[in-house]
């Protein structure tokens, strides 16, 4: 018995040692960005920043909601992902539920339509030529629309329908004279709040970190969502965009150590909305990875 | 019956589809007026009543919105056409152009700047631009006078059909790259008696200079911590080459026309000796791959730098350190080409002529209109009005001679962001024409400083290939071996000189795997277009 | 009698088929509209002609194929491919079993849910930031890593101009943003598993470990086979967006890949008709890895995919 607690105090040990490795390396980095944002340009630049902010400070926040472009970007990106997450909702439940009803005439065949996306697409030139004939290139609804059927969702929620709610409420509604979207509005809905959760979750997480259809089908600066923004500024290290709307004045050096501070500032601002929202989300991750796990 | 609805659904799909993409009906201006048109070229004004013309152009993060620019409204008012623009963001320019062209409907009436060959070849076939022959013959007179000097506009922007369909980008001056050394630095280490040279002129000595940069400590300030070459190392890269007697690390003409693929000769492999020394002895910045203009001036404030590229001193080390900098001359070796019993010095030479400035869509009604507009451009007084904006507002003469001036931006405003609001000659540096006889005239300090800066390269300019046009097949060849082959270079050059390769053992390999890239093909298209453009 | 029962049928459906058509219709406009571009894999495109009246190319309209699958860099990009491809599928199919494994053993409920909910942040981060994070870490004067690098008396490194570097750059980064993600589905399962077996065992005397290895990974084994498939069938999707934001000039000859080629060449280049041949060979290599993959799972008693 002793040696029993033994080995399970050396199992703990190790589990516990190798959680806060796992934990470090899963914070660190995010940490990093933090501690960063809130520190002063010149210790951001000379790298000095590593456990705990230096110089604390607000002014990298302000350069971020002073700069016209992040903070378009930033609002942009806010309607868009309302939008399109509304809009992403409707057709993808509009279009599971029929395809969970085994009795609607004709259900195989629009299930291979709705398949078949999913291993041939047109690529990107046909795709574009459709978008501007429909008057939709540089509009908002370049972003929303061709993307908003994802055929892995759709099936998703098909599947979780037909395996999580019992048939026989179904009948017991058509007994009760409702029609079929009586049906969809009243049971389904209200019993699909699991996969729901899921999938706004997953709309909204899609709609805030796109950036490469906003890159093809976006023209007018104005209207791009916030990680456009951020390509330019963390990856092309455009600082020039920051400099313009800086203080004249600065010297080069500055206006450099300026534009690194101002980055994670950016980095923090863009990430944090959903960084707060998921864990109201979290409690519906697990039912709807398991259902999305499962044959379609 | 199951067959039946997937076959009905298969129609309604079919003809949908078939419906949009059939429905893309040819909208050109049915109200153009064709006695609007002013033919007359002395009146400045173009059209009786206002038109709007559209143009597709590049947008800068410092460039104001177009139609805000100085120069555009001013010409607008001047010629009293309405100029309305397409701006398109530079970061994503290419692949929003390239599909831009997918959709005829929406084309504009024009694209200002940034229309490269190959587009002027493959749409020019497909009867989508315009050509300018008689354009420019009957509506641009300022264009023809220049033509008429420089006959290397019409070799550069004739195609191979006999026409020309772009307005070709002048700069008679010839724009490079400048390579900035630590004057004080050095004549302090003449001083000593450390080298007995002012400036280096050869490989030798400037490797001698920046060890003596490293070692002395020419700063003085008690601490090893001199940079000795610490520059971005894409042009700097060209500066050293130079040195072995090459402008380009692609294909390059030789003396006699013939081409050469330069990483494929000998200069190459000693150039890449040379630097792999410089990097191995730690003369040059150890992360020359990934150093930004903003790591360059952080050394260069705190006084670190021996020698850099930039186009200004004061953008590297600030106002403050600036004048102790000061350009050096290309450099010679023992691989330096001679002529006469004595070393040629070579320096790149941005073209001078470049056929990308504008073209005219088949589809616009003005393309009379437009020819006009361009032609202002090459005026003496639009050529003013581009570069530095309007008399008495953003320059004045220094006086009553009128042959030299300076500008008068506001106090304490950025003047590239300032530039911004006039001219979209900033950041891409866009331009129609840049005549040195108006560029030289500035005499603003800075300006004085930077045109001696470039005087000492003034007499070596090499262009790197004359500005050769290739047919539609020779460009889809030509796209297809370099995307693979520039690739490649880059890669294999940072491999020798990091030290992931060796210069001597996998040199053959390396050859063999240009010439397996098709270099052979390449080179044999760049003769074939420069018989061509010989024959112009 | 049949017939009718049929018509009463698709009348039953009609209402079914009214709330289908929103997304039908996107799906007709954005997915099989564009299908009809294929085609230009096969010609000579040109923007006058359009889709339909390009002529054909030569060689039944294959020419395109052939020249990629004869141009030198053909086996470069393929082996860049798969080499990131396979690496990553490997990796992240056993990480998150791991990170599950570990986690399920966390005794104190408050710790773990502390740990899940953490791990799962990364998963949240868009791909431009992450590679804008990478890149500010990574700089070899200022970055993070390479000062602590240098502090303990390394050598700094050019991360992100290093072709060996990127394959690790890019799989390790995607597991430290995927992992904790991918291991919800196990940590489902492991949460399903009888209790009995795990009294029964300690009472047998098992090690903690022992019924780690013994009860919980077989508990997993299933829903990682699932997974396990449907990752292969997608091996040659490697996600193009963060694969094209990490490349710089230095490491091309370790990050690019068919999707980045494809694009460059497309769009930048404007050689659409090459472009799409070459993502079509991409696609067709998916479905056929796709269609073996199902036909052995099938034969060896596992479920198909469809």
């Amino acid at each position: 018995m002793v040696q029993k607690s033994r080995e399970n105090t050396i199992f703990n040990i190790i589990v516990y040692a190798f959680m806060v490795i796992f934990l470090f390396i899963m914070i660190y980095p995010l940490w990093y960005c933090l501690i960063n944002a809130f520190s002063s340009a010149k210790e951001v630049y000379y790298g000095n920043v590593v456990w705990l902010p230096k110089g604390i400070t607000l002014e990298n926040y302000v350069a971020v909601f002073r700069e016209k472009s992040l903070l378009s970007g930033y609002l942009n990106t806010v309607f868009y992902t309302f939008a399109g997450t509304v809009i992403g909702l409707f057709v993808t439940f509009t279009a599971a539920y029929p395809l969970s009803r085994k009795d609607m005439y004709g259900r195989n065949v629009f299930m291979k339509l709705y398949l078949l996306p999913m291993f041939i697409s047109g690529g990107l030139v046909p795709t574009y030529i459709i978008v501007k004939k429909l008057g939709l290139y540089d509009t908002f609804w370049a972003l929303v629309l061709p993307g908003a059927v994802g055929v892995w969702n759709v099936v998703v929620v098909r599947t979780f329908m037909i395996s999580s709610i019992p048939g026989e409420l179904q009948e017991a509604a058509m007994l009760d004279g409702a029609g079929n979207i009586k049906i969809f509005t009243s049971v389904i809905i209200p019993l699909s709040r699991p996969i729901l959760a899921v999938m706004t979750m997953f709309h909204i997480v899609g709609y805030w970190n796109t950036y490469f259809n906003a890159l093809i089908y976006l023209n007018d600066e104005a209207k791009y969502p916030i990680q456009l923004v951020l390509r330019k500024i963390l990856i092309q290290n455009d600082i020039d965009s920051l400099i313009s709307s800086g203080n004249v004045s600065a010297s080069i050096l500055e206006q450099t150590m300026r534009a690194e501070a101002i980055k994670y500032a950016a980095i923090i601002v863009t990430i944090t909305p959903l960084l707060v929202i998921y864990p109201f989300f979290e409690k519906f991750f697990e039912k709807g990875m398991v259902v999305g796990s499962l044959k379609g | 019956m199951r067959k039946k609805l997937l076959s009905l659904l298969l129609a309604v799909i079919v003809s949908v589809s078939g419906a949009v993409f059939v429905s893309c009906g040819d909208k050109t201006d049915v109200n153009y007026d064709p006695d609007n048109f002013i033919e007359d070229t002395s009146n400045p004004k173009i059209v009786k009543d206002s038109v709007t013309i559209k143009f597709y152009v590049p947008k800068h993060s410092l460039h104001s919105n177009y139609k805000d620019m100085t120069v555009f409204k001013e010409v607008s008012r001047i010629t009293n056409i309405n100029m309305e623009f397409v701006e398109v963001d530079n970061e994503a320019y290419d692949e929003k152009r390239g599909l831009q062209w997918e959709d005829e409907a929406t084309l504009p009436d024009s694209f200002m700047f940034c229309n490269n060959m190959d587009e002027q070849v493959m749409y020019s076939g497909l009867k989508m631009i315009a050509p300018l022959n008689d354009l420019i013959d009957k509506y641009c007179p300022n264009y023809k006078a220049l033509m008429a000097k420089y006959p290397e506009i019409k070799k550069v922007s004739t195609l191979a059909d006999g026409n020309m369909y772009s307005f070709t980008a002048v700069d008679n001056k010839g724009s490079t790259c400048y390579q900035y050394v630590n004057q004080k630095w050095l004549n302090d280490l003449y001083n000593d008696n450390v080298i007995d040279f002012k400036m280096p002129a050869t490989v030798e000595e400037f490797k001698e200079m920046l060890i003596a940069f490293r070692d002395n400590d020419p700063n003085h300030n008690g601490i090893a911590d001199e940079l000795p070459l610490c520059s971005k190392f894409n042009y700097t890269s060209i500066f050293l080459l130079s040195a072995f007697g090459h402008v380009t690390k692609s294909v390059e003409i030789t003396d006699d026309n013939d081409f050469i693929f330069v990483p494929e000769t000998e200069d190459y492999k000693a150039y890449l000796k040379y630097v792999k020394e410089l990097y191995d002895e730690k003369l040059m910045n150890q992360n020359i791959y990934e150093i930004t203009d903003g790591d360059v001036a952080y050394y260069g404030q705190q006084g670190r730098v021996g020698c850099s590229e930039n186009v200004a001193a004061f953008l590297l080390v600030g106002n403050e350190l600036a004048d102790q900098y000061a350009t050096i001359a290309p450099l010679t070796s023992d691989r330096s080409p001679v002529k006469n019993g004595e070393k040629q010095r070579v320096h790149i030479c941005f073209s001078m002529f470049d056929p990308t400035a504008l073209i005219i869509t088949e589809k616009t009604p003005y393309k009379r209109e437009i020819a006009r507009l361009v032609d202002f451009f090459y005026s003496e007084e639009g050529v003013r009005l581009f570069l530095t904006g309007k008399e008495n507002v953003d320059w004045t003469w220094d006086d009553d001679t009128k042959t030299t001036w300076h500008t008068t931006y506001p106090e304490g405003v950025d003047t590239e962001t300032y530039r911004g609001s006039i001219t979209p000659n900033v950041g891409l540096g866009a331009a129609f024409y840049k005549d040195k006889n108006w560029t030289n005239g500035q005499t603003n300090e800075l300006s004085k400083q930077l045109n001696k800066d470039a005087s000492v390269y003034t007499p070596y300019l090499k262009v790197a290939t004359p500005d050769l046009i290739f047919t539609s097949e020779e460009s889809n060849e030509l796209a297809f071996i370099k995307s693979a082959l520039d690739a490649y270079v880059v890669g294999a050059e940072a491999d020798f000189i990091l030290g992931r390769k060796d210069i001597e053992k996998d040199w053959d390999s390396f050859q063999k795997t240009l010439k397996q890239m098709k270099t052979d093909t390449l080179i044999s298209i760049y003769r074939e277009a420069y018989k061509r453009y010989a024959a112009i | 009698m049949k017939i009718k029962s049929k018509k009463a049928e698709i009348k039953r459906s009609l209402s079914l088929y009214a709330l289908m058509t929103p997304s039908l219709i996107l799906l007709i406009l954005f997915s099989y509209l564009p299908m009809y571009g294929i085609i230009i894999a096969f010609k000579d495109y040109n923007a006058v002609q359009g889709i339909w009246g390009s002529p054909w190319t030569k060689n039944f309209g294959f020419s395109h194929f052939i020249r990629f699958v004869t141009a030198y860099n053909f086996t470069s990009l393929i082996k860049n491919t798969l080499v990131l491809s396979l690496y990553s599928l490997v990796v992240n199919a056993i990480c998150p079993v791991v990170l599950a494994l570990f986690v399920n053993e966390i005794q104190n409920k408050a710790f773990k849910r502390t740990v899940q909910t953490i791990s799962y942040s990364p998963y949240f981060i868009s791909c431009v930031v992450m590679v804008g994070m990478v890149v500010s870490f990574l700089n070899v004067d200022r970055g993070i890593v390479n000062k602590v690098i240098t502090s303990l008396g390394g050598k700094g490194n050019m991360f992100m101009s290093d072709p060996d570097w990127f394959v690790h750059l890019y799989v390790w980064t995607g597991v430290w943003q995927g992992v904790g993600w991918a291991s919800i589905v196990y940590l489902g399962c492991l949460s399903n598993v009888d209790p009995c077996l795990h009294e029964a065992a300690v009472i047998d005397g098992a090690s903690r470990m022992k019924r780690l290895w013994h009860i919980n990974l077989p508990a997993i084994i299933p829903v990682f086979t699932i997974q396990l498939i449907l990752s292969v069938g997608n091996i040659m999707n490697v996600g193009f967006e963060k694969a094209y934001l990490m490349q710089t000039d230095a490491n091309l000859s370790a990050s690019e890949i068919i999707a980045t080629y494809a694009y460059k060449i497309s769009l930048l280049k404007k050689q659409y008709s090459f472009g799409t041949a070459v993502g079509l060979f991409n696609a067709a290599i998916n479905i056929i890895l796709l269609f073996i993959v199902n036909f052995v799972s099938k034969k060896v008693g596992q479920e198909s995919l469809w």
